[in-house]
């Protein structure tokens, strides 16, 4: 680790554990600094996709990871203060040594998550009204996400299922590219259309690729597949099934432009690619409720809310 | 005495800052006078009548110093002085200062917007907790209510409003619940698991929590309820809501209900409720005849197909057996009660100070012979103190008593969240004393505890285990089986746990059938096979989350009352805003009924937006005998409505100038005498939609800006600005005085009119929303506005074909008097306030006036009657040699400049104002900034750039003065005491909180609803529907 210089030891600081956060936190080691952001630390160590992400109070909530809430009014130093790529960290039984403070793990919380059908009862004009505004990251997404659906709705079709599948992951700049988020999208929509089956057969066809993406890409995306999202998408979800109209918000304008609004919070491009993936679920199906029998809670799912 | 007077070209500091640096100098010792400012004509005029030889050359654009010593040697020492004091200007201005000035939320309501947070916990004393959660509520956040001592009708209406926003209140005197992983108030650290529990009691769902731990399982949350919630008056709302959310909770998969006994008809409800919903549920009642919590739990395990454990214990060694009384000594009031109801059945009625139906009550501080059970949380117990779980030192003393006389001792230690950090030590110590002791008198007291707790607690339940147990305590991990172990050692026979647990599933109190129904039966039967009653599965949820996604979301906090609650939540990494609260001023009672009014959030809202869509156009100027009609004999006056008995020497000057200019008297003791006779009448200007700047007297003769607001239709008036110096309206009232006005009559005034007239309609308002980004703030500074007034006017005035004498000194009038448009700025915010009044439940303030005596307020709600309360005396910077003792009192209508938004509410826009009274531009950022605490809302087109072109806080609320303690902010000149003295100053002032506090109750009033129901929640009527 780079050092820098401390005049006194950094404050130990309480902080809360997503319940998919890789074990390897709460064992001893170090991991490593994927990237240090203004308001974030991605920490990877172990498995391909096993990334902890390292927030600030006021950071996106992605799924898989550390959050350390502000401090009375301060917010204390950012998490990423000294850190730069390549950096070691070491971590043991829940605590994480920064320079900028000591992570304590004091607390395990659920993540936002789609719930199956949750797509029931969407607004059909507002999907379509969003969709038609939508500013994907590169082109033809929109099409791609549809050879993905096509494939699942073929029987049989696990060659053009793996084939549409490869054409998206690691498509695209940046740390999430814009392929994975469109495939994030679908496997977000499917499980908001109430399509657990289908929902589960791409997670597993995008499983085999994972390596041919960014190891935060691939944790996303491993997290999409049991419905974990951003509160930004679930507050999209919510909005388009209202109506548009928003419980609690006092911004006027139209859906459209509130729907915008959050997916323009998701980085660069992210945002509207996860929305081209999910709206092409929804467009194609209009959230019909699954006829298959699903339960309602999975097998995985429990298990993720047992170990917490 | 020496003098010295310097000029100095090209250093320009604005007069406000020198008026600074002057008292500074004027402070140094030996230094009598000391007069700095620019060389304006009128500076030059106020040095020159102090003694000063003042050169010729001296302008405008020239800073002027005269200083007068009382010897050399010290104005030496105030020659420095002015250095270091003119240096210390220019560094500030270059030192990059802190610019956020943040100041934080001042109430719930104000702190849950900031952080968009979902749950607020309120601890703030009973009788003032139904306002902070009132502003809970109608944040969209639910409300864990710690406080008691709320009478039922606040719970019942609390509850009803919490239902219409779809928020929970969990209270009153709720201390424990979990909420997505979080432990809120007294809760133990226990796994994330399946079971959801709904309860009326703390310490039982402390116990269930733990309980439920040691089995292997875990919860998903824990909503407390209040203990009154399950009463027959409450009728089980909030149960009913957590039940609902728990049965849409993804997460929850089985519910336990815990409560002590409860109303049969709210809880056949419930049950119905249950069962529509399709989530299963064990209710863990306590009573007599009916299962105990542990049972209810072992119940609630065999439904779920989970193995049902041996509760942990620890038992002493065995010793002789016990002779005498059984003593509970409780800090969980719901153990107390379940001691009771199982040592009953073996020792009939136990006394004690929360004795069940049918047994005697005794006091807590009293020795007693026989069985007894106690609880050390019982108000009797805990006045001046702690509760015992915080402080145990009160119980700690009567287990060393008790070594006397009692048989057995059984005892409740209850961790977690909340409770003593390390209480085991000094228990085990107490314990061991009380068995020394008895044993030095030859007997044997075997003690029994029940330690509430999990393995993750921060007290360390291992460690507090093995304490207890090497004193000598038998201990175990479940109350229930902890008395059933004392009653043996009293050798008594256990009673059968009823029912017992083995019985096939068909018991009391057991899922799918209320306990009330099995009341008289013991060990009865049920009325249904409980498994059968959930073949219909759960629906799948659709729609949004209940409660507003509560208990999916993270929970973000806002905290208000005792500390350790807000840090508890911060030390496991909760998102918490604690808010400095305070008691509300004023009768809380009123208060309350005003929150709660049905009409007011809209009333308020209809209010704001009239108030922030007004206009105000310049259309005229007129005659006040023509256009409000005041004849002769008639004037008005700034402020609420006086007499001549009680008006302040400016005000007095003001009416006998008036009088003499419209040649009522000859001389002003004529006019004087005249006015206190009552010869002439006097109003508020107020009353003919009129304001006046200071004094604010206007006559018949004078001339006034008429003002129209089309959006409403509205007109409000204005005199005329008479300039600085000695004038009528600082109740100056020489010949200089009279000419001046007798000039305006004749020629400022028709000049004015005519240029107006050719020009058109000026747009007032439009002025105001440009000054503000230009540094000022419309009511101490105006210059701005001024000069766009005059750059409008001039080519009007210029082509008026008017003499060139008049139309030269017309324009150089109205250019040298920076607050010319003060006069404008006034009636153009009347006009705002005008278009809020008279709105009913509004508690939005209209009108704030003072005329030199008192300080009146005008609110929408209540129309044009007046609150009013001693004007209080300015703080700030003081012209020449004035002092305090010479500041008359505040005077004038410019504080409708404040109650529009702007002047001291916009001190963030103008940050030179702050050097009146020291401080900086952090100080002028903190004020805007405190000012939105009170007010309803942000002008659209009144921008702040600093802020981010936030707009200015407008719309004072009355509910929001008293409850955050800040008074409205407001900037204003001082006049003198003495009448003709003129303008002393230049400072910061309140108005009195008599004001509100007397504008709540008649508010009060006139609330509608004689009780608190809200007449627009839905569950009014079906509590459980």
């Amino acid at each position: 680790m780079d050092h820098i210089a401390v005049l006194s030891p950094p404050p130990l600081r309480p902080a809360a554990a997503s319940v998919l956060a890789p074990d390897w936190l709460h064992r001893s080691g170090e991991a490593t600094v994927l990237a240090a952001l203004p308001r974030a630390v991605y920490l990877h160590a172990g498995e391909w996709s096993e990334v902890l992400c390292v927030l600030d109070a006021d950071a996106l909530r992605l799924p898989n990871s550390v959050v350390v809430p502000s401090v009375g009014i301060g917010t204390g130093r950012p998490v990423s203060t000294g850190l730069i790529p390549g950096d070691a960290v070491t971590v043991s039984a829940g605590r994480i040594e920064l320079p900028s403070a000591r992570l304590e793990v004091r607390r395990t919380f659920r993540p936002a998550s789609i719930r199956v059908g949750a797509a029931v009862g969407i607004d059909g004009e507002a999907v379509r009204a969003l969709r038609a505004e939508l500013r994907p990251g590169l082109p033809g997404l929109a099409d791609a996400a549809a050879d993905v659906l096509a494939a699942l709705d073929t029987p049989g079709s696990t060659d053009g299922l793996a084939a549409s599948t490869r054409a998206l992951v690691g498509r695209g700049p940046g740390l999430t590219p814009s392929g994975d988020d469109v495939l994030a999208g679908v496997l977000l929509g499917l499980r908001a259309a109430g399509r657990i089956r289908a929902s589960a057969t791409l997670a597993e066809a995008v499983a085999a690729h994972l390596r041919a993406t960014t190891s935060l890409s691939a944790s996303l995306l491993r997290a999409a597949g049991d419905g974990w999202c951003l509160p930004e998408v679930r507050a999209l979800l919510d909005g388009l099934r209202s109506g548009g109209a928003v419980p609690g918000s006092t911004t006027s304008g139209s859906p459209v432009a509130h729907s915008l609004k959050l997916l323009d919070r998701i980085g660069h491009s992210s945002g509207h690619d996860l929305a081209t993936g999910l709206l092409a679920v929804l467009t194609a199906d209009r959230g019909r409720p699954s006829t298959a029998s699903a339960p309602i809670r999975s097998a995985h799912h429990r298990e993720r809310t047992l170990h917490a | 005495m020496p003098d010295f007077v310097d000029v100095r070209t090209g250093v320009y500091f604005d007069s406000v800052s020198l008026m600074q640096v002057s008292q500074t100098v004027k402070r140094t010792p030996g230094i009598s006078d000391a007069l700095i400012g620019m060389g304006t004509p009128l500076n030059l005029e106020l040095m020159v009548s102090t003694g000063f030889a003042v050169p010729d050359e001296a302008g405008p654009n020239d800073l002027v110093v005269a200083l007068r010593g009382e010897d050399d040697a010290a104005l030496d020492a105030g020659r420095s002085g002015l250095d270091a004091a003119l240096a210390e200007l220019r560094s500030a201005a270059s030192r990059s200062a802190d610019l956020t000035g943040d100041s934080p939320a001042l109430t719930i309501g104000s702190a849950a917007q900031r952080t968009d947070a979902n749950l607020a916990v309120i601890s703030v004393p009973g009788e003032y907790a139904a306002v902070d959660s009132l502003d809970a509520i109608r944040a969209n956040c639910s409300v864990m209510l710690f406080s008691d001592n709320v009478d039922v009708a606040a719970e019942v209406a609390l509850k009803d409003a919490a239902a219409a926003a779809d928020v929970l209140v969990m209270g009153p005197d709720c201390g424990t619940a979990v909420v997505s992983g979080a432990a809120l108030g007294f809760a133990n650290r226990v796994r994330a698991g399946r079971f959801g529990v709904v309860a009326a009691s703390g310490t039982g769902a402390q116990q269930v929590m733990c309980l439920l731990e040691a089995a292997g399982e875990g919860v998903s949350h824990v909503l407390g309820t209040g203990g009154r919630d399950l009463s027959a008056e409450v009728g089980g709302r909030s149960a009913a809501q957590a039940l609902r959310a728990l049965a849409a909770d993804e997460s929850t998969e089985r519910v336990i209900v815990v409560s002590k006994p409860a109303d049969p008809g709210v809880l056949a409800e419930l049950e119905r409720l249950a069962a529509d919903l399709g989530v299963p549920v064990t209710w863990a009642a306590l009573g007599p005849g009916l299962p105990d919590l542990t049972c209810a739990v072992e119940q609630a395990l065999r439904l779920a197909d989970a193995p049902v454990p041996e509760w942990p214990s620890k038992l002493a060694e065995a010793g002789a057996p016990a002779a005498g009384p059984l003593r509970g000594l409780f800090c969980g009031g719901t153990l107390a009660d379940e001691a009771m109801v199982i040592a009953a059945e073996a020792l009939g009625p136990i006394p004690s100070n929360i004795p069940l139906a049918g047994a005697p009550r005794i006091s807590g501080q009293e020795t007693v012979d026989g069985h007894a059970v106690l609880d050390f949380g019982a108000d009797e117990m805990t006045q001046g103190r702690a509760h015992p779980m915080i402080d145990p030192s009160l119980r700690l003393e009567r287990i060393r008593a008790e070594s006397r006389t009692a048989g057995v001792l059984l005892l409740d230690l209850v961790l977690g969240y909340g409770s003593h950090p390390d209480p085991a030590p000094e228990l085990a110590a107490a314990i061991r004393d009380a068995r020394a002791q008895a044993a030095a008198a030859g007997r044997e007291l075997p003690v029994v505890v029940s330690v509430i707790g999990a393995a993750g607690d921060p007290q360390g339940m291992e460690h507090t285990v093995s304490a207890l147990h090497r004193a000598g305590a038998s201990v175990f991990s479940s109350n229930a089986r902890a008395v059933r172990h004392a009653l043996e050692l009293l050798a008594h026979r256990a009673p059968a746990d009823i029912p017992q647990a083995g019985a096939a599933g068909a018991s009391a109190g057991s899922v799918g059938s209320p306990p009330g129904a099995s009341e008289g039966a013991p060990g009865g039967s049920a009325t249904a096979t409980p498994l059968e009653t959930f073949v219909t599965p759960r629906p799948e949820p659709t729609g949004a989350a209940p409660l507003r996604g509560l208990l999916a979301d993270e929970p973000v906090v806002v905290s208000a009352g005792v500390s350790l609650f807000a840090e508890a939540l911060a030390e496991q990494a909760v998102a918490v805003t604690e808010v400095p609260w305070q008691p509300p001023a004023g009768d809380v009672e009123a208060l309350v009924r005003v929150l709660a009014d049905p009409r007011r959030e809209q009333a308020n809202a209809i209010a704001l937006e009239r108030m922030l869509a007004a206009g105000a156009d310049l259309v005229a100027l007129r005659p006040a005998s023509e256009c409000l009609g005041l004849r002769p004999g008639e004037f008005l006056h700034a402020g609420p409505p006086l007499e001549w008995a009680r008006a302040s020497g400016p005000m007095r000057g003001a009416l006998a100038g008036a009088a003499v200019f419209e040649g009522l008297a000859d001389s002003l003791p004529e006019a004087e005498e005249k006015l206190a006779a009552g010869d002439f009448t006097f109003e508020p200007c107020h009353s003919r939609d009129a304001v006046g700047p200071m004094a604010g007297v206007v006559s018949p003769s004078m001339w006034m800006f008429e003002l129209r607001d089309p959006a409403h239709d509205t007109t409000a008036y204005c005199s005329l600005n008479e300039g600085l110096g000695k004038v009528l309206r600082y109740g100056a009232n020489n010949d200089e005085v009279l000419t001046r006005l007798r000039w305006m009559r004749d020629v400022l005034g028709p000049v004015l009119a005519e240029a107006v007239a050719a020009h058109g309609p000026i747009d007032i308002r439009a002025y105001i929303s440009q000054m503000v980004q230009m540094g000022d703030e419309g009511h101490n500074r105006n210059r701005s506005a001024t000069l766009m007034f005059l750059r409008d006017v001039v080519p009007h005035i210029a082509r008026s074909g008017r003499d060139p004498d008049d139309i030269a000194e017309v324009c150089r009038f109205i250019g040298a008097n920076d607050h010319f448009a003060l006069n404008l700025v006034m009636p153009a915010c009347k006009l705002a306030t005008l278009a809020a009044r008279g709105v009913p439940g509004s508690t939005l303030v209209t009108t704030m006036a003072r005329n030199g005596t008192d300080f009146g307020i005008q609110v929408s709600g209540t129309g044009d009657t007046w609150y009013t309360g001693p004007a209080q005396v300015a703080e700030g910077l003081f012209l020449g040699s004035f002092g305090p003792d010479d500041a008359n009192p505040d005077i004038g209508d410019s504080a409708i400049t404040e109650t529009a938004g702007v002047g001291g509410f916009a001190m963030a826009t103008a940050p030179a104002i702050v050097r009146l009274v020291g401080g900086g531009v952090p100080f002028a950022l903190r004020t805007t900034r405190r000012m939105y605490e009170i007010t309803l809302g942000e002008h659209p087109a009144h921008q702040i750039p600093i802020l981010e072109f936030r707009g200015v806080p407008t719309g004072i609320d009355v509910t929001k003065v008293l409850r955050t303690g800040v008074l409205p902010q407001i900037n204003t000149g001082m006049a003198g005491r003495v009448a003709g003295v003129g303008q002393v100053g230049a400072g910061l002032v309140n108005p009195p909180e008599e004001c509100f506090t007397e504008a709540i109750r008649s508010l009060a009033d006139a609330v509608e609803a004689p009780s608190f129901r809200t007449s627009e929640a839905p569950s009014a009527a079906e509590p459980v529907g």
